[in-house]
């Protein structure tokens, strides 16, 4: 409650303070946000995607940008981590994001934008800085979203305990590769999290191992592990091409 | 768009957001000594009231200059005072019942009431213009009066759906032109308003309608009005009785 005056006016740092205060109080499903200990006016958001959507098991990290006269006028908002359903680093248009300024209702808290901004993504209604693409696409951005993520400082200064969940979610996946359990994808969820994060590019790999029939050599070390699985794939390859141009000579 | 916010701006940095009181006669230099429909109108209001106290032209000037009226009338009198509190204390969790988030309309409410503990403690006329001239206090009193004209649009929905333009829900026309700050206001929004917090209050009407005096009305009807307000196209002043 001290009146602190830094470069961001009182009220909104007052508010924004407040905001903090009762996200972490009351967390919002899905959703968890922190602002940038050296700007109270720059806040990172992470969206858990829900379950039945093409979004479930990705962590989509983002930020809001509050304007001085906040609450009075809306924040912006921005995507950071491919989703397949909002372009990066452009200024979302919402309802509640400051391409409305004259919609912006300023009884809306971080909470309330965050959770606005989960039920349009969703969603499939198009808007600006919407993108157009396929399910599976969605997915696999979805299951490649850790990784992504990991990589960002911010994200890692701001949710250690996501990259801690990211990085075990990496692990297991890992370890029951080593352990020879087998790749079957769903063994990564088993009582953990929901992030498949390091999963997503070994997945197309996993299923071309099981095509090819050499599961039994899932144990070997990843590096050999995806040559082999090439070789495979090639020789496979090479056997259709073959059959092919023997059926056309036959005919 | 730009322009239109530039010239908010420069408005912003012009005029206080509640003026002192001035002669009613202030209103004379608005316009032109030729202007005899405005010039008559003016005289007729004269002759029922004394002093005037002009708000910024910001949107906000109907529920900024209902705030203030509303609270400088309870100076005086304790008992009214006492009913309205506890009509402002209650109207928070009749708003949560409607389903606006508790988490942010406690600091509008918490502001609000603020304010009327001043008035019952007695302050100085002048403190509580001060209060309304901080922008933020009084931005806050602005954002918690949309919530209560909303809230109750919202409440009385089978009601007021009749009156709302352009194929609206009531919902819709509340996030639209209630609940946003500088959002202008209509008949409609005062009636809730009035009805909400369960008071009266009487606009004079002063445009370039040419039929001789101001017109007068009552929100709700028939009620007798402890808050006067002038309206002339697109804004709202205060008005002090003779």
């Amino acid at each position: 409650m001290s009146g602190s005056r830094k470069q961001a006016p009182t009220t909104a740092t007052k508010r924004l303070k407040q905001d903090y205060l009762r996200i972490r109080k009351d967390p919002v499903p899905y959703v968890c946000a922190e602002p940038l200990a050296s700007n109270i006016l720059e806040w990172h958001y992470v969206v858990r995607g829900p379950e039945k959507t093409p979004y479930e098991g990705g962590l989509y990290h983002g930020k809001l940008l509050f304007p001085r006269e906040f609450p009075f006028k809306p924040p912006s908002i921005y995507m950071i981590t491919p989703n397949g359903r909002f372009k990066c680093n452009t200024r979302l248009c919402l309802s509640i994001s400051d391409f409305h300024p004259d919609t912006w209702n300023p009884a809306w808290s971080v909470s309330t934008i965050l959770t606005g901004l989960l039920s349009f993504m969703v969603e499939r209604g198009p808007t600006l800085g919407s993108l157009e693409t396929s399910d599976s696409t969605r997915r696999q951005l979805a299951l490649q979203s850790g990784a992504y993520n990991i990589r960002d400082k911010v994200f890692c200064e701001l949710f250690p305990n996501l990259v801690e969940e990211i990085r075990k979610e990496a692990e297991s996946t890992a370890v029951d590769r080593k352990s020879g359990v087998g790749v079957c994808v769903s063994n990564g969820f088993v009582g953990s999290s929901h992030d498949p994060a390091a999963r997503g590019p070994a997945d197309p790999a996993d299923q071309m191992a099981g095509e090819g029939g050499v599961n039994q050599h899932a144990g070997i070390l990843g590096g050999a592990f995806a040559n082999l699985v090439v070789i495979v794939g090639f020789a496979a390859f090479a056997y259709t091409v073959k059959y092919i141009l023997r059926s056309i000579t036959q005919e | 768009m730009a322009q239109q916010e530039r010239i908010q701006q420069e408005i912003a940095f012009s005029t206080p957001l509640v003026s002192n009181k001035v002669n009613i006669s202030f209103l004379n230099k608005e316009y032109t000594d030729d202007d005899n429909v405005y010039q008559r109108k003016i005289q007729d209001l004269g002759s029922k009231y004394g002093h005037v106290r002009t708000t910024r032209r910001d949107g906000n000037c109907f529920y900024r200059a209902f705030g203030y009226s509303q609270l400088e009338a309870l100076m005086d009198n304790p008992k009214e005072l006492q009913r309205f509190k506890a009509v402002a204390a209650k109207s928070k969790n009749d708003l949560v019942a409607l389903g606006f988030p508790e988490f942010t309309i406690e600091d509008f409410h918490s502001t609000f009431m603020d304010l009327i503990e001043m008035v019952e403690r007695q302050i100085s006329e002048a403190e509580l213009l001060a209060a309304f001239n901080e922008q933020n206090t009084s931005d806050y009193v602005v954002v918690y009066l949309r919530l209560l004209t909303s809230g109750y649009l919202q409440k009385e929905s089978a009601f007021f759906e009749h009156f709302v333009e352009g194929g609206r829900t009531v919902k819709e026309f509340c996030s639209q032109e209630v609940e946003p700050m500088a959002k202008e206001s209509d008949h409609i929004h005062i009636i809730a308003l009035a009805q909400a917090l369960n008071i009266s209050i009487r606009v004079e009407y002063m445009d370039r309608g040419d039929c001789g005096g101001v017109n007068q009305h009552d929100f709700p009807e028939g009620s007798s009005p402890g808050v006067f307000l002038l309206y002339r196209p697109g804004h709202y002043d205060i008005l002090y009785k003779l």
